[in-house]
């Protein structure tokens, strides 16, 4: 199909895009870091034709009409690694940190390798009716907010992790090249908190909206189903990592440990979770 | 047209004597004196460990009586005969010789980056003496780049080569600019002096000095436009200090890990860096082994000082490389002009280097 | 408990909490697995049951953990409305101004008109300006913009108490109940005495290709003492909603009745309904239909179940019976027609193959699933929840700036000026519109 053939592309393009960010690392040519973002350009372009097709499919579908096609479990790799690379480009690309391509975008290559593998054991890209649950208008806003959220902290989770082999090098006492390349453990840190900052409110804000759409499908606001419960556990481990930071005043590496397993969090939230709710679960019920 | 070298580094073992004759002269007027001599078109590139004259004759074939001329005008600067101490080039070898020089392969640093900016000095004093032409203008212009690209392309020009600078960059890896950053220096003798002008020149927010002998430490403080304190109220400085660097005589460390211990908390986790030059060492060992605290001595500062020189030597065959490579380059576009061919080496005689670089000159043409 | 230790451990108390309550079954979702597990775990299970564990989200020790929390919060940070720095002493201005992150120093020849002219300066760029009672020596002023920034962590913190008193007053007041009623019949809404729902009509569509859900609707008539008082056909996504009160299409099932059933043969089909014995033309074989299993399962000890009320594994029990006397009950499955079971006197169920007539097709009578629900704790969730994100709005977007300017007049020299800055978003990211600000004050007094 060529929605899949498509998604493949880009797939293949966002992998080549990361591989360039690895040899980035070691080798200070400037070419490759403006090749690796090309690449991710030219693959969110082929991704969003591959999108635009899936789009059309979806809608042949009466009752999927005009929603976005996020209801399985392959959408949502699709669009997680959509908004992944999207932050990328726009964050490290704003601040000229394509040394950071290596730390952030293996997460965008994790979901387009696992949604390439999801089509190929369920042998299609899961278009399917939407439950008539997800018939409303909050389809459209409520999933994008919280794969915003989560692009947002998978990014923090690259800074957080290059901070860690930063301080690793100056703690060595025999720094390597890469060191200098690297911004500062300051910078990092820095970076670290404002990303997470800025994605705090919005996954909150999503979480919100899940809220008000629950209450407006099942009248219930808050049910405690795995998914909500994990999220918020999102939302109190970031809730933690601000606190330490903006009251405790914690930086540098213990504050990172925190900003990390609130990723793992995201992680768990994403995937994890569908194999313990029924409600939510892409891999429960089709 | 033909390009001639007749020059003298810091490898020919030319008496001090000569050298200073020659020096005192300077490149402006070394440069008339071609000039009154017949000379129309040459470069004098003149540092403190060399000095080359490059010109230009039409006939190749008077390449030699060319460069013995050029080499008695030499002697006479330097008021002593240098046969033998010369090296004198022609044609391709003279232009790479240029290209190497430029890249910082002749250098006694290698990679350095002075050289570059004394090539250019170079070039501008022979534009504003009135002996540039058609090959000097282009060839300098061309030397320029490949020194420039030299540098981007390979390391030899990467990694500091002084205690002081290392400690300076490694102080920007931890706090990126130190605009923001308050140093504290402990002692106030020469190497602490040094030390500190190189952290000056990152300009930090504060600059603190504390000496045993606090007249000395008053003094110096006063030359560094710094803030002399205490030396009693160092430890507590050590709760806002993100840079400390110790090198005081004392024969028993002064800094101590129980002292870094307490400051810890009010830092809330904010890094610090300490450097301790000092022999014997100011700063007990235990304390690089704490969370956030980042502790580099002098043995560790000249182990990377080392490595630094011994990564650029490695990049010098890849820049030998360039060299030829663009000197082969040149050399080719000069033989296509000489057949009347239009050639692609782009450049646009004498204007390239004025932009910007010989801004004084804009205004001339 | 002020502190942010204590904080901290709550909010990590609540996240482990949150998490075993995801892991452990619940009653709520799953009471056949929770009664598993304890069985399996015979020292953890009841310990853990005793301690609420398998209804955790609503176990006494969780909602006090809340409590706590909301303690904790108006503790820490809604006991003082922000507030106006507490005036300095003019001894101590000076100091006040060097220890603000931002500072510049320089003089002026004329004190007043140097004053005047800065306070201007910082009223054209829009700060609120405040003359310090100081006397004239020194002069001090004091500016701030955006003011309203400093409530930005007040309101945040306290909308979450907002939305927690939320939930307490639907815990308190609010209840939810889940009605079933089956097509054409009605139900008694237990928790509003008089109330009932009449389910008019109820119609599902599913997807071909999954047997899913595409869309299902009842038309509701709600019913006060016999009396209709309004009636709406609802579905997901748009609930009925009488006095505060709402009425959500949640769910639907097979009620086990049945309308009619069809059997098919190869040459032809024939029709029953529930408890109704037919025979079959040309025959001496009489057919009676009556059990109707929408999710048909066999049990390990080898009977017939039926697992869910949704029709995923629609089955029917027939009862064959020959005029010779033979009789045999079967299970017949709609949509695996290649299996068939035999169900013994004892209820015992055996695999063989399929008789030559198949189950075509069956009419379930089905249930609509509705969740009434009434929620006045909801507006307070909604309030806290939209103060929650203008108060982060406010906190982190807006930048509030104070400025301390001292002139300290001096007697046959120039003036000393001395200006403090200060930003909520830090010093790094407010110096360069402070040194901007002041290269405007020296302009000023130039």
């Amino acid at each position: 199909m060529m929605e899949s053939v498509l998604f493949q592309i880009a797939a293949a393009l966002y992998v080549a895009g990361t591989a360039l960010g690895f040899v980035f690392l070691y080798n200070r040519d400037e070419r490759l870091s403006r090749w690796m973002f090309n690449l991710l350009a030219a693959g969110v372009v082929v991704h969003l034709a591959s999108l635009g097709m899936r789009m059309k499919h979806f809608w042949e579908i009466p009752e999927n009409r005009w929603y976005l096609p996020i209801n399985s479990f392959f959408g949502a790799l699709s669009a997680m690694t959509l908004a992944i690379t999207a932050t990328f480009v726009v964050v490290e690309g704003r601040h000229r940190l394509g040394i950071m391509g290596a730390f952030v975008l293996p997460w965008a290559c994790a979901a387009a390798v696992g949604a390439v593998f999801r089509t190929h054991s369920v042998g299609s890209t899961e278009i399917h009716g939407l439950a008539p649950a997800l018939q409303s208008y909050w389809m459209n806003i409520h999933p994008m907010v919280i794969m915003i959220a989560y692009a947002i902290f998978g990014n923090a989770f690259g800074v957080g992790l290059a901070l860690l082999i930063q301080e690793r090098q100056l703690k060595s006492k025999r720094p390597q090249e890469l060191c200098y390349r690297l911004p500062s453990i300051e910078e990092l840190d820095n970076l670290n908190y404002r990303l997470i900052a800025a994605g705090f409110p919005v996954l909150t804000v999503g979480i919100i909206m899940g809220g008000i759409w629950a209450h407006e499908a099942w009248g219930r606001f808050w049910g405690w189903d795995a998914k909500e419960t994990w999220s918020l556990i999102t939302a109190l481990v970031y809730a933690v990592f601000l606190h330490q930071r903006l009251v405790a005043g914690w930086r540098g590496r213990k504050a990172v440990y925190t900003s990390m397993l609130g990723f793992a969090c995201v992680v768990f939230t994403f995937i994890g979770v569908n194999f313990l709710s029924r409600l939510h679960g892409y891999l429960s019920a089709p | 047209m033909e390009l001639l070298l007749a020059g003298l580094n810091h490898k020919s073992g030319v008496p001090a004597l000569a050298r200073d004759n020659l020096a005192a002269v300077g490149a402006a007027e070394f440069l008339r004196r071609l000039r009154e001599a017949g000379w129309e078109e040459a470069v004098v590139l003149s540092t403190c460990n060399r000095l080359e004259v490059y010109a230009v004759i039409e006939d190749a074939g008077q390449a030699k009586a060319s460069l013995d001329a050029l080499s008695r005008a030499l002697e006479s600067a330097a008021g002593s005969p240098l046969a033998g101490h010369l090296y004198l080039r022609s044609g391709f070898d003279a232009g790479r010789h240029l290209f190497a020089v430029a890249s910082g392969l002749d250098s006694l640093v290698t990679g350095e980056n002075e050289i570059l900016g004394q090539v250019k000095t170079a070039y501008e004093t022979a534009f504003t003496t009135g002996t540039t032409g058609k090959l000097t203008n282009i060839i300098f212009q061309r030397a320029i780049f490949v020194g420039r690209k030299a540098r981007t392309d390979t390391g030899i020009s990467a990694g500091q080569l002084s205690v002081a600078s290392v400690a300076a960059a490694l102080a920007e890896r931890i706090f990126g600019s130190l605009t923001e950053s308050s140093v504290l220096i402990l002692g106030a003798g020469q190497m602490a002096e040094i030390a500190a002008r190189h952290l000056l020149s990152a300009k930090p927010a504060k600059l603190q000095i504390a000496n045993r002998t606090h007249e000395r430490g008053v003094a110096l403080a006063e030359t560094l436009h710094a803030e002399a304190v205490r030396w009693e109220d160092f430890p507590s400085l050590l709760e806002t200090a993100d840079i400390v660097l110790a090198s005081t005589g004392a024969p028993e460390p002064v800094l101590t890990r129980a002292m870094v211990e307490a400051a810890l908390p009010a830092r809330m986790g904010r890094s610090l860096f300490l450097i301790d030059i000092a022999m014997p060492r100011d700063i007990e060992d235990s304390v690089g082994d704490l969370d956030h605290v980042y502790l580099y001595t002098l043995k560790d500062l000249e182990g990377i000082v080392n490595e630094n020189m011994s990564q650029r030597r490695k990049e010098i065959a890849a820049v030998e490389k360039l060299v030829d490579a663009k000197a082969r380059e040149f050399a080719g576009w000069m033989a296509a002009t000489r057949a009347g061919e239009q050639a692609s080496l782009r450049h646009h005689p004498g204007r390239s280097l004025r932009r910007g670089e010989v801004g004084k000159q804009e205004e001339r043409s | 408990m002020r502190s942010i230790r204590f904080n901290i451990w709550l909010l990590c108390a609540l996240i482990l909490a949150s998490a075993a309550g995801t892991f452990l079954p619940q009653v709520a979702e799953d009471p056949g697995r929770v009664e598993t597990f304890i069985a399996s775990h015979s020292l953890l299970g009841p310990a853990l049951n005793s301690l609420g564990f398998f209804d955790l989200f609503h176990s006494r020790w969780f909602l006090a953990l809340w409590a706590l929390m909301v303690l904790d919060i108006a503790a820490c940070k809604l006991m003082e409305f922000p507030s106006r720095d507490p005036e300095a002493r003019p001894e101590d201005l000076e100091k006040m101004v060097r220890s603000r992150p931002l500072t510049a120093k320089f003089t002026a020849q004329d004190a007043d008109k140097a004053f005047s002219g800065i306070r201007g300066l910082l009223a054209r760029e829009g700060y609120k300006v405040r003359l310090l009672p100081t006397g004239t020596s020194p002069l001090a002023a004091a500016a701030e913009i955006h003011s309203p920034q400093a409530w930005g962590s007040f309101i945040s913190h306290a909308s979450l108490v907002v939305i927690l008193a939320g939930c307490l007053v639907k815990w308190l007041f609010g209840f939810q109940e889940y009605v079933a009623a089956a097509e054409g019949s009605s139900a008694r809404v237990t928790k509003r005495p008089g109330w009932e729902l009449r389910v008019d009509s109820f119609k599902v569509e599913r997807y071909a290709d999954t047997g899913a859900s595409k869309s299902f609707e009842s038309k509701l008539t709600l019913m006060e003492n016999n009396l209709p008082l309004t009636e709406k056909t609802i579905r997901v996504n748009s609930p009925l909603s009488v006095q505060g009160i709402n009425f959500y299409q949640d769910s639907w099932g097979a009620t086990g009745k049945w309308r009619s059933a069809r059997l098919a043969w190869p040459d032809r089909e024939f029709e029953l309904t529930q408890g109704l014995p037919r025979t079959v033309p040309g025959t001496d074989t009489k057919l009676t239909a009556d059990l109707f299993a929408a999710d048909f399962g066999v049990t390990p000890e080898g009977h017939a179940d039926n697992l869910t009320t949704e029709p995923t594994n629609p089955a029917l029990r027939v009862k064959e019976e020959h005029r010779s006397g033979l009789s045999r009950t079967w299970w017949l499955l709609q949509l695996e027609p290649s299996r068939a079971f035999l169900e013994d006197a004892d209820g015992r169920l055996q695999e063989v193959p399929p008789p030559p007539f198949k189950l075509a097709a069956v009419d379930p009578v089905l249930f609509s699933g509705i969740q009434v629900v009434y929620d006045p704790g909801y507006p307070l969730v909604l309030a806290g929840s939209l103060a929650w994100l203008a108060g982060m709005v406010v906190n982190f977007y807006l930048h509030r700036r104070k400025f301390l300017v001292v002139v300290i007049p001096e007697t046959s020299r120039p003036a000393r000026v001395l200006v403090g800055g200060w930003s909520s978003q830090g010093a790094v990211a407010f110096k360069k519109d402070f040194d901007q600000v002041v290269s405007r004050m020296r302009e000023v007094l130039s």
